[in-house]
């Protein structure tokens, strides 16, 4: 006989990270020491790669630092991406069931839209949706001068903001960087990493690690 | 009875009567969906995206399966186009990929932006001879100008011979497009800032080539109108300084020539437009379609341009695949009493996804039906 004393629990809710930023701000290189140091912590993680073209990903290095990669790629640009994204995340579920996934989004995509895709999940209700939008300091006066609506878009939406590259960065691209977070989102929590030495890396990884867990 | 020459000419009438802002007796119905149609009649994907028998036949047989719709905006399909619109590689199924994957835009930059100086300096036509074969394109503009576009007569043909006009069966669209496929996203963004001249001197000298090929292409072929696509250059994009220096002009001079040529150009914009709306007030008056894709505002397009051009969409493709026939009525129901009866066509946003349920196209369809 079966009872409820001996029924599994539910298990917990998902928790989502979305990582936004412009094509080639450096999401991807900061996926992989995230998600090297959740599994550390015990946090079992997959990982949902939603990229407009030049993925650059090396699926195998994902996979071996312990992370279950899921590529979502659409005939051109745009509509098939939301069910995709859907989709997929109800397969994740269904199938393995982490604590966190992660989602890197879409040059092209803005929290907002994520968030608008989201709404289309009819698996259990996410337990967090916590977005970070990666800034690219080098490229930062560019993309603002003409991707002015998505670029803001990405940082208005965040959740928190990483700026990287700062080893390849000058003073004053940081400094354009920072000004330009400050007023569209003063409220967000920013960090300034380089992922190629590792400066401000840790800190900034731990409080990723720390808005999901569960 | 009502023949099949007597439907087609009725729906043709009721389409028509929509794009000239006059009242139709209802709201038509004109969808749109390739690699669904493949899925739904269990056809590969390699074999529907490569092979123009396959293609249209797919399509024909799959729509009419569907219901009683007023027309089809595409005659067929074939996965060389993309390469023509974005100058880009695309992974085929069959080729690149496994048979029944879907095919993908390959982001690479396969223009330089010394292309520029060269198309400045050449025109479009030249340089693009020497383009695509060291892009390694070859393949995909044969298929394309040899394989895929001489079958397009039978295609609209077949369509009509089943009572279904077809709306749009072919596409143009603007140097925007072509050089940010063909630079990539990434690398175009960055041209558009640090060399702004070199890449509008090469914009215009793309045009004739644009116009021209429109020209043979609408002549040739004998459509009654085509796609005037914009992908990429989206409003929610771009700047709204360049959007107006890049983007907008070019669809200006593109959508005269289509008009001159006795057409009606649908613009298909995928992406959020919202904020530009209001330009296309400066298109000709009941000759152009505004065709979106759920992501901009619908209702503030027919707010906008209602008295001045006609809307079409937008039941979005999330809904086909992950919605119910119930709630993809009831959205088309609404779009259908609140934006006609005049200047609207009911559509899907963008194209029908491949993983759509048939039932749920069914509903959109049945919409207009009442």
């Amino acid at each position: 006989m079966t009872s409820s004393n001996t029924a599994e629990p539910p298990p917990t809710p998902m928790r989502l990270l979305v990582f936004a930023g412009f094509l080639g701000s450096g999401k991807t290189s900061l996926i992989l020491p995230l998600a090297t140091l959740l599994a550390a912590g015990g946090i079992r993680t997959c990982f949902i790669v939603n990229e407009v073209g030049d993925v650059g990903i090396d699926q195998q290095v994902m996979r071996d630092g312990g992370l279950e990669v899921y590529e979502i790629t659409a005939g051109c640009i745009c509509c098939q991406l939301t069910v995709d994204l859907v989709t997929t995340l109800g397969e994740i579920e269904t199938r393995i069931h982490p604590d966190v996934v992660i989602i890197e989004a879409s040059g092209v995509a803005t929290p907002t839209g994520i968030h608008s895709a989201l709404d289309h999940y009819q698996g259990t209700p996410l337990a967090a949706i916590h977005t970070v939008t990666v800034v690219d300091p080098t490229r930062i006066e560019a993309l603002l001068a003409v991707m002015t609506p998505l670029i803001e878009g990405q940082i208005i939406g965040a959740d928190e903001i990483l700026i990287t590259k700062m080893d390849e960065a000058t003073d004053d691209e940081v400094a354009l960087a920072l000004d330009a977070v400050a007023r569209l989102h003063p409220q967000a929590p920013v960090h300034t990493v380089s992922v190629h030495d590792r400066a401000g890396l840790a800190p900034a990884l731990s409080a990723l690690a720390e808005a999901v867990r569960p | 009875m009502t023949t099949t020459q007597e439907l087609l000419q009725q729906r043709k009438d009721r389409i028509a009567a929509a794009i000239a802002l006059e009242k139709p007796d209802r709201v038509p119905v004109v969808p749109l969906g390739d690699a669904f149609a493949a899925n739904m009649m269990g056809v590969k994907i390699s074999d529907f995206c490569t092979k123009p028998e396959v293609a249209y036949p797919t399509m024909i047989d799959a729509f009419t399966q569907l219901g009683d719709l007023d027309g089809i905006q595409h005659a067929s399909y074939n996965v060389s186009a993309l390469s023509t619109i974005w100058l880009s590689k695309v992974k085929w199924p069959g080729r690149d990929l496994p048979d029944n994957e879907l095919w993908q835009v390959e982001e690479l930059e396969l223009m330089t932006t010394d292309d520029y100086d060269v198309i400045a300096e050449k025109g479009f036509g030249e340089w693009l001879g020497g383009f695509i074969p060291r892009a390694d394109l070859g393949e995909e503009f044969q298929l394309f100008r040899e394989g895929w576009v001489p079958t397009l007569p039978a295609a609209m043909k077949a369509w009509e011979a089943v009572g279904i006009p077809v709306l749009s069966p072919v596409i143009f669209t603007i140097p925007y497009e072509y050089f940010c496929g063909g630079r990539s996203m990434r690398a175009f963004v960055l041209d558009l800032y640090r060399m702004p001249d070199k890449v509008e001197a090469a914009m215009q000298a793309t045009m004739p080539f644009i116009k021209e090929t429109a020209r043979q292409v609408i002549r040739g072929l004998g459509v009654s109108g085509c796609w005037l696509g914009g992908w990429r250059s989206a409003s929610e994009f771009l700047s709204p300084k360049l959007w107006e220096r890049f983007v907008l002009p070019y669809y200006k001079e593109l959508a005269a020539v289509v008009i001159e040529e006795g057409i009606t150009p649908v613009f298909h914009f995928d992406s959020n437009w919202t904020r530009d709306l209001s330009y296309f007030l400066d298109f000709p008056k009941a000759k152009c379609v505004i065709s979106t894709d759920s992501m901009t505002d619908i209702y503030k397009a027919k707010e906008v341009l209602g008295g001045h051009m006609c809307v079409m969409g937008d039941v979005s493709p999330s809904m086909l695949t992950l919605g119910t026939p119930e709630k993809v009525k009831e959205y088309s129901r609404r779009l259908v009493n609140d934006l006609g009866p005049t200047g609207f066509i009911l559509a899907q946003g963008c194209c029908i996804p491949p993983d759509a349920k048939p039932d749920n196209v069914r509903a959109m369809i049945e919409a207009v039906h009442g």
